[in-house]
């Protein structure tokens, strides 16, 4: 993982470039983002990392900054940075580059774009970190944490073209990204990083109508391991003397892959209704190829929203739910005793099978939403929610305490924000 | 025979800047720029068009105030409100910024007229002969 002060550097140098060269910099304009958000359940445990009941600023506080560099009509560059909790320790927080990237639009069909960049993934992917831009407390996290990333170090290009009242766009891009991929190991209340690096392309058709937004994607990642251990193809069960039964073994076993492709599926909808109605919508289908034990999950969530003056109340109804779940729970379940094995043994075995089933990143819950935002102006709003979510078999949001289960629990959060932009 | 006078100069008075308050807002372009209809103004100043014939075109924004409302209004079908909101959006994804904005009809007038390719607006009741006006 790269030092944030490198990061730091470069958007000082970048800043400093771009305001002492007007001649070459015709048109630099700064803005920036904050929200800060306070989030609060009714569980001692975490939910989503920070929530308990003690409460947080951790799960939904942001602060951005944003350099627009117009050179010419054809050129520009934009750099981004960010301030969140790190992605790689639940105690820091870090501040990031999320982008820097150079921009050519030839004409008025094309714009291609070199650099740190994000991929136009979800309907608000783009613009997830700037809350003024929605009015949700908090963009469904059963849909919008399906991928572990989507800043990328590449290219991208957008070709849009006008129909006669609405418009066309096609999205591709290419990047690769090194990301830390969080687990919780219940029984040991401990979090671990898995540095994954990724290379990823995608489409993404669009179709603009009037208030009406259609998205479809399709995206393949590649994601290798940074340690440079491999990915089990399938979670395969051992015998050893001394003991009774099959356990999952902690060192690999059976055919391994040192890269696991994973192709994802994405669907969007937004739509305007009369009366200043809103229904929005998203399905996620992520595959993973050649691995029985990865994350491999459908996604979605249903949101009405309705307009009144500076209010726009919402609901939302969202769930995600792992499709492997079968192994989870042969893994979880997994229980050995003993036939002349010390204790010891057995106990460190039975321990590890858990530990192996909370490595496994499984997923089915579902959530409902009710909140409102308050627009105080064009520039800031007031958020509040309640969400109630459900786990059904597992949940990898939910860190479950030590001997317990994430599973067949039901977690209230309360969470209120005030988000700006200037 | 005050009143007599006094009434009906009000009353012009009155028209008079009733007629300016409802005066039209008119687009200008630099030389050699030709009339351009209402839907390709509300792309240029949404950013989706940048360039017409081949000459990169550069639209200024007033000052928010009357006479950008109506010209939002007239041009574009938007609010000032909605119309922020969408460069805000636009600017987080990463796709450009909102025209730049010059402060009074007199800096427009000169920007257009200086730069090639400029495009701007002002009240109708400021229009000369030697503005060349694209949209009204």
């Amino acid at each position: 993982m790269q030092s944030p002060l490198k990061y730091i550097f470069l958007i000082l140098c970048a800043a400093t470039l771009l305001a002492a060269a007007p001649a070459f910099a015709s048109d630099t304009r700064l803005s920036g983002f904050g929200t800060i958000g306070y989030a609060k359940s009714d569980q001692s445990f975490n939910y989503q990392r920070f929530i308990n009941r003690s409460g947080t600023l951790k799960r939904d506080t942001v602060f951005g900054i944003q350099a627009d560099t117009r050179f010419n009509p054809k050129w520009s560059a934009t750099i981004q940075a960010k301030l969140a909790p790190a992605l790689n320790s639940d105690n820091r927080w870090q501040p990031t580059l999320s982008w820097a990237f150079l921009s050519y639009r030839p004409n008025n069909e094309w714009l291609m774009r070199a650099g740190k960049l994000r991929a136009p993934f979800y309907l608000q992917a783009e613009n997830m970190d700037v809350g003024t831009t929605y009015s949700p407390a908090r963009l469904p996290n059963e849909l919008y944490s399906v991928s572990p990333t989507m800043d990328f170090n590449g290219a991208s290009f957008v070709g849009t073209w006008m129909l006669d009242n609405s418009e066309l766009s096609l999205d591709g891009y290419w990047g690769r990204a090194q990301t830390p991929w969080r687990t919780y190991h219940r029984d040991t209340s401990e979090s671990y990083w898995l540095l994954l690096n990724i290379e990823a392309r995608g489409l993404s058709l669009n179709w603009d109508h009037e208030e009406n937004i259609f998205r479809a994607g399709i995206h393949t990642a590649d994601l290798t391991r940074d340690d440079g251990l491999t990915f089990p193809v399938t979670m395969s069960q051992i015998t050893s003397p001394g003991i009774n039964g099959t356990y999952y073994p902690e060192q690999p076993y059976g055919e391994q892959r040192s890269k696991i492709t994973s192709p994802t599926f994405n669907f969007g909808v937004d739509l305007g209704w009369k009366h200043d109605f809103r229904t929005r919508g998203e399905y996620v289908r992520r595959t993973i190829k050649g691995m029985d034990s990865g994350p491999d999950t459908e996604s979605y969530y249903l949101s009405l929203l309705k307009k009144a003056g500076k209010w726009t109340p919402y609901l939302t109804y969202a769930r995600i739910m792992s499709n492997n779940l079968s192994v989870y729970q042969s893994v979880n379940n997994s229980q050995v005793s003993s036939a002349g094995a010390p204790p010891f043994v057995i106990d460190a075995i039975n321990a590890g099978q858990r530990m192996a089933a909370d490595s496994l990143s499984m997923y089915d819950q579902f959530s409902w939403a009710i909140g409102t935002s308050y627009a105080i102006d064009i520039n800031s709003k007031i958020k509040a929610e309640w969400m109630i979510v459900n786990t059904g078999e597992v949940s990898s949001f939910v860190d479950a305490p030590a001997g317990e289960e994430s599973g067949h629990r039901r977690i209230n959060v309360f969470s209120l924000s005030y988000n700006f932009v200037f | 025979m005050i009143k007599m006078i006094t009434g009906p100069i009000s009353l012009l008075l009155l028209a008079v800047t009733t007629a300016q308050a409802q005066a039209g807002v008119v687009v200008i372009g630099h030389a050699g720029l030709g009339k351009l209809k209402t839907a390709t103004i509300q792309r240029i100043y949404t950013g989706k068009i940048i360039e017409i014939d081949g000459i990169s075109i550069t639209p200024v924004n007033i000052h928010p105030g009357q006479l950008h409302d109506q010209f939002l209004h007239d041009f574009l079908n938007l609010d000032s409100d909605k119309y922020a909101a969408y460069w805000t959006v636009r600017r987080y994804i990463g796709k450009g910024v909102p025209p730049m904005v010059l402060n009074t009809a007199e800096e427009v007038k000169h920007f257009v007229q200086s730069t090639p390719g400029a495009i701007g607006y002002i009240d109708e009741s400021q229009a000369n002969e030697q503005l060349n006006v694209i949209a009204r």
